[in-house]
């Protein structure tokens, strides 16, 4: 009798032990909402193999929350707007996930905003640089940036087109969110540096042709060309430029959702006959530290990448892999995976020596931007296709 | 009362009038029976036909401007869903209205319909449109088919399904998917009034059919129905959409028949009474020709005058007629001149005749007279001879009688039956004068008379007589008759003129160049003209037989002769200086 008592309550005891452990064990999700149906892009692997890789690590140093694995769950946007929010909700509306992440399109997580807000789940932003994101007057704001912003692209690319002599630009942009808000900045800040806008095209997504929009850039007196594309529209452009004459072909300096793409590959031969310069923020090449070679090694261990240079969109990776790590230090420091304790936690995290930088204070109450303008460089397509800071 | 059938028999009995416009009501009503019923029956079906045709082409014009309303339509918004604007809008974020809206709005369909444009996010989310008030179209076999599978779809929505909803999905080059789509809507009643569809006056309703469904209506239903598929590009060919048209049917037909029946009776009752206008005008002659001969006929005297209308075979009847009339009237005038006339001459002739029936009588009853006088006179003539005989006949049977009173019985009995055979053929002869056939011919009379004298006195008459005959006259007569009449009169002359120292006969003939008169003169004993009378009755004798015997019957049988002869016989004589013998032979 009395044996079977003890049997019956160690046997409860290992349930209740069971359940709690079970309990105590549970993933943390974390989501990444990307365009992964856009098969040209490839921002959406990058930062998805950053988040992993960075999970991987976490992880394998015993996740969070003592010993919560973190867990990615992924849905897919396709760059378009109206998934983006109806994923954000279905994300949002999962009690399990504490965070999400968005993917390249800045159209698309501008939409979703008042969606994360509504339902205060932090928005972890590894791409997309549409100021409004980050800027977009909500408080408490639930979005927090480990990327490049449009008002620091802007002006790494009249630099660089400054640098060069060209002040009389012209400058090409789509008629989306992302565009309208780059012109208004591109609108402020070309005459402060002293340079003019002699002509401003505008496309639509899915415009099949651009040469009388360059031409008439061309025409106005463009020395050289600003242009804010995604990969499929800048690669048109660039076969159409490269069927120019040498000297018809105006310089590029471009915005960096082209890299969001294996552009190479997408513009083919052609890229090398057109003078591009690209904004960017990080790149592995020549990188040194142990973290760059760590993140490498995990790349080639996780998903196969042989070297560095088959790192496409590698600032997707990077920010996706420091900016995983910051929340997994702010799920800790929240203690739990309440949203707003660990969206509060973010904005008061220690100083981390991340993938990219030194992070002192990633994020602040008044400053939810994880990078700065002096991340922003321009690079180039090497030969071998990989983006190689111009010095 | 009398019924219309027995009516309408007396009329066409009596009546030429009727006869004509009864022949000519049958004739047109029969006409109008065949060449209206061919004529009705040809007209209706070639009527029938046309509406029929008419109808086809109406609903087939309808169709097509049906069908070329959606096509356009659709075309549009297909074309709608591959612009740019459209393309990037779907992508875009806000902000997007500002170029957006202002391009839904300023979209314009085909025949400027009233519609919304809206476009929506994969969802079924409107993310702009045209017009306010909008509503999402979250409709999971419509979301289904447009973003899942990319295909457009129709769909008829709304309270009665009375809006048709064609939706485009949006195909974002950059995924290759059905990202959005623009949905269309369009109320049917105004598509279909600004695609010009209404109803003319045959036609009761034109009503739209959706899988056989009504969903739209214009009009009434009921009448002819006559239904047209229409023909349409996807999405809309899985509306099934049919055009049928009520047509009012055969109010066109019911006219037609209410006209036809209306005008064949109105031409009916128009032929009757032409056809008795007519026949009464045709027969107007006829009635006043057989007025005026029932005139003629009931007064018996041609008059009146029948007024001739035209020249037809009724007006030259009717002139005939008047010809014949006023023919008839002279000629009854002639004939009753003639008529009086001959009246006259009857009358004339009546008393002539009765004259000559008078003389005839008395000549009958002179001949009854002679006759009864002959008969008498027979009678005694025969008696004394037939006495004698009777006489010496009985006295022969006296046995008793001498032989010469005997012998001088029977020579009396022998002149008796002489008399008596002489009596007998004078009678026989003067008889047979009145039977025998006449072989008339020309006659040399004075050739006769020579021969009749040379034959006289070859029996001893006449000898010493000197007879002077007059050469040259002939005429015409029975030769052996008038030798009978010449031996009797030359005989006679010679007779009563045998006592005189003398004697001389003349036969002679006088020509006044109107008859001829022949004559036998003696200058023998002559006789009292007292006693004319009885010259030439039979057996009448003016002297006794002692003196100039004969028979009594001579100048009786020359009268009988030249009676026959249509002539007669008078004498003059003169006692004691002689007599002569006229006579003619009915000559002119």
């Amino acid at each position: 009798m009395k044996s079977l008592l003890a049997g019956m309550l160690g046997m409860c005891l290992m349930v209740c032990a069971s359940v709690v452990s079970a309990a105590e064990l549970k993933p943390v999700l974390i989501a990444l909402d990307a365009e992964f149906g856009r098969t040209t892009s490839t921002a959406d692997d990058a930062i998805k193999q950053g988040i992993l890789i960075a999970m991987d690590e976490i992880n394998a140093a015993g996740g969070v929350l003592g010993g919560r694995n973190l867990s990615l769950i992924e849905t897919d946007n396709r760059s378009i707007p109206a998934r983006g929010i109806e994923n954000t909700r279905r994300i949002a509306e999962n009690p399990d996930v504490v965070a999400m992440f968005c993917g390249r399109f800045s159209t698309v997580v501008i939409e979703t905003i008042d969606t994360v807000h509504k339902y205060g789940i932090p928005l972890l932003n590894p791409w997309a640089a549409s100021d409004k994101i980050v800027d977009n007057g909500k408080n408490p704001n639930y979005v927090f940036r480990l990327s490049l912003k449009d008002s620091w692209a802007v002006p790494a690319m009249l630099s660089h087109a400054k640098k060069r002599g060209f002040t009389d630009i012209g400058v090409l942009v789509p008629n989306v969110a992302w565009g309208r808000g780059n012109f208004e900045i591109l609108k402020k800040m070309v005459p402060e540096q002293g340079m003019k806008i002699v002509d401003t095209q505008w496309f639509n997504y899915g415009d099949k042709g651009f040469m009388d929009k360059y031409q008439s850039m061309k025409k106005a007196g463009a020395k050289a060309v600003i242009i804010v594309t995604p990969e499929t529209e800048g690669a048109i452009l660039i076969k159409e430029m490269a069927t120019l004459p040498a000297r018809d072909r105006l310089p590029l300096i471009s915005h960096w959702s082209i890299t969001g793409s294996d552009f190479p590959a997408l513009a083919g031969p052609s890229l090398k006959k057109v003078d591009l310069a690209v904004v960017q923020t990080y790149s592995f090449i020549g990188a040194s530290g142990k973290k760059a070679a760590q993140v490498v090694n995990a790349a080639r261990r996780l998903f196969g990448k042989k070297s560095v240079a088959e790192i496409v969109s590698p600032v997707g990776l990077a920010h996706g892999y420091d900016l995983t790590h910051l929340l997994a230090r702010a799920i800790n420091k929240a203690g739990s995976t309440d949203r707003k304790a660990v969206r509060d936690a973010l904005e008061q995290l220690e100083p981390y020596k991340g993938l990219i930088k030194t992070y002192n204070r990633p994020f602040t109450p008044s400053r939810h931007e994880a990078l700065s303008r002096e991340d922003v460089f321009m690079a180039r397509y090497a030969a071998d296709g990989t983006l190689q800071r111009i010095r | 009362m009398r019924p219309f059938p027995e009516k309408l028999r007396a009329s066409w009995q009596r009546s030429l009038t009727a006869k004509i416009a009864i022949s000519f009501i049958v004739m047109a009503f029969v006409m109008a029976l065949l060449y209206g019923i061919g004529a009705y029956a040809a007209i209706y079906h070639i009527l029938r036909v046309n509406e029929e045709v008419s109808a086809g082409k109406r609903a087939e014009l309808a169709a097509q401007r049906v069908e070329t309303a959606l096509a356009t339509v659709n075309s549009t918004v297909e074309s709608l869903a591959t612009n740019t604007i459209v393309v990037n809008a779907l992508v875009d974020a806000y902000g997007r209205e500002s170029y957006l809206v202002p391009f839904l709005k300023s979209s314009r369909l085909p025949l400027d319909i009233p519609h919304r444009l809206s476009l929506c996010d994969f969802k079924g989310a409107v993310i702009a449109s045209s017009e306010e008030g909008f509503v999402s179209y979250p409709e999971e076999s419509l979301l289904k088919d447009l973003v899942e599978s990319g295909s457009p779809v129709a769909r008829l929505i709304g309270e009665n399904r009375a809006v048709l909803l064609i939706c485009h999905p949006i195909i974002y080059p950059a995924i290759g998917s059905a990202e959005g789509f623009l949905a269309l809507e369009i109320p049917l009643a105004q598509l279909f009034f600004r695609a010009g569809i209404s109803r003319d006056a045959t036609e009761n309703g034109v009503q739209l059919l959706s899988d056989n469904s009504p969903v739209w209506l214009l009009g009434k239903t009921g009448g002819s129905r006559l239904a047209r598929q229409l023909s349409l590009p996807v999405p809309l060919s899985a509306l099934t959409f049919t055009l049928v048209l009520w047509s009012a049917g055969s109010r066109v037909m019911i006219w037609f028949t209410g006209i036809f029946i209306a005008v064949t009776l109105l031409s009916l009752y128009l032929a009757c009474r032409s056809a008795y206008r007519i026949s009464g005008q045709l027969t107007a002659s006829l009635v006043s020709l057989e007025a005026a001969a029932s005139e003629i006929a009931e007064s018996g005297t041609p008059h009146g005058e029948v007024v001739s209308q035209g020249n037809d075979e009724v007006g030259r009847l009717a002139s005939s007629f008047n010809a014949m009339v006023h023919r008839l009237k002279e000629s009854y005038a002639v004939l009753e001149g003639k008529v009086a006339e001959r009246t006259r001459e009857l009358a004339r002739v009546n008393m002539e005749l009765e004259n000559i029936v008078a003389d005839r009588t008395r000549e009958l009853e002179r001949s009854n007279n002679e006759l009864a006088g002959f008969c008498y006179a027979i009678s005694h003539e025969l008696r004394a001879p037939v006495a004698r005989l009777q006489g010496f006949s009985e006295a022969l049977k006296d046995t008793e009688e001498s032989e010469e009173n005997r012998r001088f019985c029977v020579e009396r009995v022998e002149v008796a039956s002489r008399q008596l055979q002489t009596v007998i053929d004078a009678i026989l002869l003067l008889s047979r004068l009145s039977k025998v056939e006449m072989s008339m011919g020309e006659i040399d009379l004075s050739g006769l008379a020579r021969e009749v004298v040379a034959d006289l006195q070859s029996h001893g008459e006449g000898i010493g007589a000197t007879v002077a005959i007059q050469e040259g006259i002939f005429c015409r007569g029975d030769r052996s008759l008038l030798r009978v009449c010449l031996v009797n009169l030359i005989g006679n002359a010679f007779k009563y003129s045998s006592r005189e120292e003398a004697p001389h006969v003349e036969i002679g003939m006088t020509d006044d160049g109107h008859k001829k008169c022949y004559h036998v003169r003696d200058n023998g004993t002559g006789f009292d003209m007292q006693y004319i009378d009885k010259l030439f009755v039979p057996f009448q004798r003016l002297h006794q037989q002692e003196e100039f015997p004969g028979t009594g019957i001579g100048l009786a049988t020359v009268q009988r002769i030249l009676e026959r002869h249509n002539g007669r016989v008078w004498a003059e004589g003169n006692e004691g200086v002689g007599a002569t013998f006229f006579f003619t032979l009915g000559e002119s």
